[in-house]
């Protein structure tokens, strides 16, 4: 009679500890994908990471700029070209931020981003930009009406796949979950209530802050992995239209908001904005941000608890 | 309460010290995990100075253990990020060599995932 209530006492308790949680690394978007998903059956944790591998391979595949067999590369190559629904309707949105922010978030500055990109594999000169032209997107009645584009997604992508992965997620009854690519995080429900999800410092990738929330996204740019150094002079891979430079605003950029494409969107305009014009912009969204000054300072959205 | 119960009690108490005491270890144990995309391959003590050779996906990965910190020191990669990276000592921290698809984790029991 003791053993089997110890058993019993035994069984509980292991089965405590034991909680079922899954995790996948994916390797897409030149980044690595992080999941984890917790009070799910094995089957249903399998069949879930097929669709979201299949989701992130799928808008590799139409967005990478750098892969010419993309249908991203096809249309840069031919504005005519016909390109698929989903490709379009992330450009749509990356034109609607151009018309919000008045061109600062551009992705037709495909021409610029790869210039750097080409500096930063082989940093020998400063390019030269005397021929550089930024030209804005243009569409009308669902038509693109630029002669010749060069658009990259790379500022909107991550986000807008992440939160989809979430929405599929939940839409098959998955509602505790954890996503991180490559600083996209997005939360949903946790068991404990909440997650800590680490801001990491820019200068020396220590933890400065604790988000702890669930039903979240942050979204961080800026940051220790993408800066590089050329003479002395730290450069960045978020370039600034007006400038054609990488932006110096400020080190890094967080952004605590519901929706992770949103928050992706954000945490690029607000790091080509200084701090003072990305606190004013913030206010019509519903968002919480750090940010972490050239001086390496931490300030706070005013709206921060 | 008959003695069969007081008995149920003290053991059922012991085991819940026992496996506290257990996790308790695991956190003081300074560890790196080492994964291959998904499979963890290596797990290293950080105590103990060594280099460590491990498959990746363009070939040899070769990690170094230096009083209690962690570094690549050679890979096969267009830019060699990973090597350049340097040691990482402080749980929570990472080495991701991305076209290599290794991963060196150093565990974090306060952290869920961490943006950078």
């Amino acid at each position: 009679m003791i053993m089997k209530k110890i058993l019993l006492i035994l069984i509980l308790l292991l089965s405590g500890c034991s909680k079922q949680e899954y995790s996948k690394n994916l390797f897409y978007m030149d980044t690595i994908i992080n999941i984890k998903l917790y009070n799910v059956s094995e089957s249903k944790a399998n069949e879930a990471f097929n669709e979201i591998e299949k989701l992130y391979e799928k808008y590799d595949n139409l967005t990478n700029f750098y892969n010419e067999n993309s249908e991203l590369s096809k249309l840069n190559k031919d504005v005519n070209y016909e390109m698929s629904n989903e490709l379009f309707d992330l450009i749509k949105i990356g034109y609607e931020w151009s018309l919000k922010t008045d061109g600062l978030l551009n992705i037709n500055i495909g021409n610029l981003t790869k210039i750097w990109h080409d500096f930063r594999e082989n940093p020998v000169d400063l390019p030269n930009l005397d021929n550089v032209k930024i030209e804005k997107l243009k569409i009308e009645n669902n038509k693109i009406l630029n002669d010749k584009v060069t658009i990259d997604l790379g500022s909107i992508v991550k986000g807008y796949v992440t939160e989809k992965a979430g929405n599929y997620l939940e839409s098959i009854g998955i509602d505790y979950y954890l996503i991180n690519a490559g600083g996209n995080v997005k939360a949903g429900k946790s068991n404990k209530g909440y997650y800590n999800i680490g801001i990491a410092s820019p200068i020396n990738n220590e933890t400065f802050e604790i988000v702890q929330d669930e039903n979240i996204s942050v979204v961080t740019s800026g940051g220790y992995e993408r800066f590089y150094e050329y003479n002395g002079v730290m450069y960045h891979h978020i370039i600034d239209p007006n400038t054609l430079y990488p932006a110096n605003n400020m080190k890094s950029v967080t952004v605590i908001g519901e929706d992770s494409g949103l928050c992706d969107i954000l945490s690029t305009t607000l790091f080509l904005m200084d701090i003072d014009e990305g606190k004013e912009f913030i206010k019509n969204y519903d968002v919480k941000v750090i940010w972490f000054t050239n001086d390496n300072e931490i300030i706070k959205s005013d709206n921060y608890e | 309460m008959n003695k069969n119960d007081i008995k149920l009690i003290f053991i059922v108490l012991l085991i819940v010290i026992l496996l506290f005491s257990l996790s308790l270890l695991r956190k003081e144990a300074n560890v790196a995990n080492v994964y291959y995309e998904n499979d963890l391959i290596l797990k290293i003590d950080l105590n103990i100075n060594n280099t460590y050779e491990v498959e990746g996906y363009n070939g040899k990965v070769v990690i170094e253990v230096l009083n209690n910190k962690i570094r690549v020191v050679e890979e096969n990669s267009p830019y060699h990020l990973c090597s350049k990276q340097g040691f990482i000592d402080k749980s929570g921290e990472s080495i991701i060599c991305l076209p290599n698809k290794i991963i060196i984790e150093l565990p974090n029991n306060e952290l869920d995932t961490e943006v950078s």
